[in-house]
């Protein structure tokens, strides 16, 4: 009797020592985790904003990813002028960078809109692009309730609100500002 | 808690509710896949694509749930020795490595019109193709060796470990800068939505739910199946091993071996 | 009801299969969805069925005694 109580609770506590095994495993996995991000968070830039650029922080010729909304009024087709280029300025409201594009726009580029363009800057300071890419948010509407809302005056359409007000749109602000 | 640990007692409530699972399930596909194609408005800047969301997000969504119930019952497992947490994880996995594929393809499906590439290595999308991994390799671990009671171990330690990626998928957007948007569903003022379009999402979320369970019901059936078929397979050789030393002339302890 | 029948019509013109020219992608989508889900849920059913009559075939009195339909039930006792 006594030897299958004694049995018992070692197995209880087997179990229980188990419990804390994973549970502190999983803690520390969590911790080491959080750091890893957390570094890359601030070593990884995904891209640079117009402000970093203008800084002088990326050289000439080196590519990499220009990210910012699409300038009101800035967009320009010269067509067959240009080899059906776009030219473009991303801004972050604080700083612009000229953009020219030939290639295949998606179809949520317009102005206001969030892009991420990949690239490289020439002498003249003007972003080269070989790819861009449109960034939209969370927010999902149908038409007739955009078009409702714009003649009631309450529309606000958060990409253009952001480079109204000037507070640069929370997601295509660069990591490091 | 521990009481639900009973398989019988587990697989006869399962047994009982499958049947409304699935006709229940079946009957809500109909009337999302209705409001999803039919009956509800495009979007004012992705037009029709918008349509892919209501089979995009309910399985992003089932993906991660069968992660985390693959991870619990891997934790019971390895704590409580809980037969049925490793049948669970085992049933699960599979159907996970689906949803979290399906998520996937749909989402690049989605990307290349809205976006304008299939494509990028953001944190969202990495960290959901790491789901997918998750699933493949616990998939492999778990099923390596002839004799289960090798793999399961590593495969669950696997699978418990592996949680630490649903958060980070959930947080991506938020932590990181992503090309895929943030949350519409779970925000402080709630989703940013018209309900004519939350209403067939929610339907179809339903649907991929109550079908996602149908179907682990079934695979927890298959499952329990095997372990009885190689009880008894191991039952029967054990028998033939002591019929054929019986036979023999020069017979040891053969009685004691009939166990 | 009329208006199910109205939308339910739409699916015999072009413009409901054209999806705003964006066709290829949504149906690839849901083609997708279809095939990949439905593999799965096949591939477990053909399993678990297997396995069931793999286990009435070793195990043909209880079975008997049970009925087809129980066999699993009682599989999943002795587990």
């Amino acid at each position: 009797m006594s030897t299958t109580t004694t049995g018992l609770s070692s197995a209880r506590r087997r179990k229980k020592t188990r419990l804390y095994l994973v549970l502190g495993g999983l803690g520390c996995l969590a911790l080491a985790t959080l750091l890893m991000l957390a570094a890359f968070r601030d070593n990884i830039v995904f891209f640079f904003g117009p402000s970093e650029v203008v800084e002088g922080k990326v050289a000439t010729g080196q590519t990499f990813r220009l990210g910012g909304l699409v300038k009101d009024g800035s967009v320009d087709r010269p067509g067959a002028a240009d080899e059906g280029a776009v030219w473009f300025t991303v801004t972050d409201n604080a700083q612009d960078v000229r953009v020219r594009f030939a290639g295949l726009l998606p179809d949520l580029f317009r102005e206001g809109q969030g892009v991420v363009a990949l690239g490289a800057l020439n002498d003249e300071g003007v972003f080269l692009a070989d790819e861009v890419l449109a960034r939209h948010d969370e927010t999902y509407m149908p038409p007739e309730a955009v078009e409702a809302m714009k003649r009631a005056g309450t529309w606000k359409h958060t990409e253009e609100g952001a480079a109204e007000g000037g507070a640069g749109g929370a997601g295509y602000a660069p990591a490091a500002q | 808690m521990h009481r639900f640990a009973n398989p019988g007692r587990f697989m006869r409530v399962a047994d009982r509710l499958q049947p409304w699972l699935l006709w229940g399930g079946l009957a809500l596909l109909v009337a999302g896949l209705y409001k999803a194609l039919l009956d509800s408005p495009p979007d004012y800047q992705q037009h029709d694509t918008v349509r892919i969301l209501y089979i995009h997000v309910p399985s992003a969504m089932l993906a991660q749930g069968a992660y985390i119930m693959m991870a619990l019952g891997s934790a019971s497992f390895l704590i409580w020795k809980h037969p049925l947490g490793d049948l669970l994880a085992r049933s699960a996995a599979p159907i996970g490595a689906a949803l979290t594929l399906v998520c996937l393809i749909t989402g690049s499906v989605w990307g290349k019109p809205t976006w304008g590439t299939y494509w990028v290595w953001d944190a969202r999308l990495t960290s959901m193709l790491i789901l997918l991994f998750l699933f493949i390799g616990y998939m492999a671990l778990a099923n390596a060796f002839d004799d289960p009671a090798r793999g399961d171990k590593p495969a669950a330690i696997l699978a418990v470990v592996g949680i630490v990626n649903i958060p980070i998928i959930k947080f991506s957007v938020y932590f990181f800068n992503t090309l895929h948007q943030q949350s519409t569903l779970f925000r402080r003022e709630g989703p940013s939505m018209p309900p004519e379009m939350l209403t067939p999402l929610l339907i179809m979320f339903g649907a991929f739910t109550c079908l996602f369970l149908w179907l682990l019901a079934v695979r927890l059936r298959g499952e329990f199946a095997k372990v009885r078929l190689r009880a008894i397979r191991a039952g029967l050789v054990r028998r033939a091993e002591t019929a054929g030393r019986r036979r023999a002339p020069a017979g040891g302890p053969v009685e004691e071996g009939a166990g | 009801m009329g208006e199910i029948a109205t939308n339910l019509g739409a699916l015999f013109t072009a413009d409901f299969w054209a999806m705003g020219g964006h066709a290829f992608f949504v149906w690839t989508a849901y083609a997708v969805t279809v095939i990949v889900l439905g593999a799965v849920t096949a591939a477990s059913i053909a399993a678990t069925r297997r396995r069931e009559r793999e286990l009435a075939a070793l195990d043909p009195d209880r079975a008997a005694r049970r009925g087809g339909a129980a066999t699993r039930a009682q599989a999943t006792e002795d587990a």
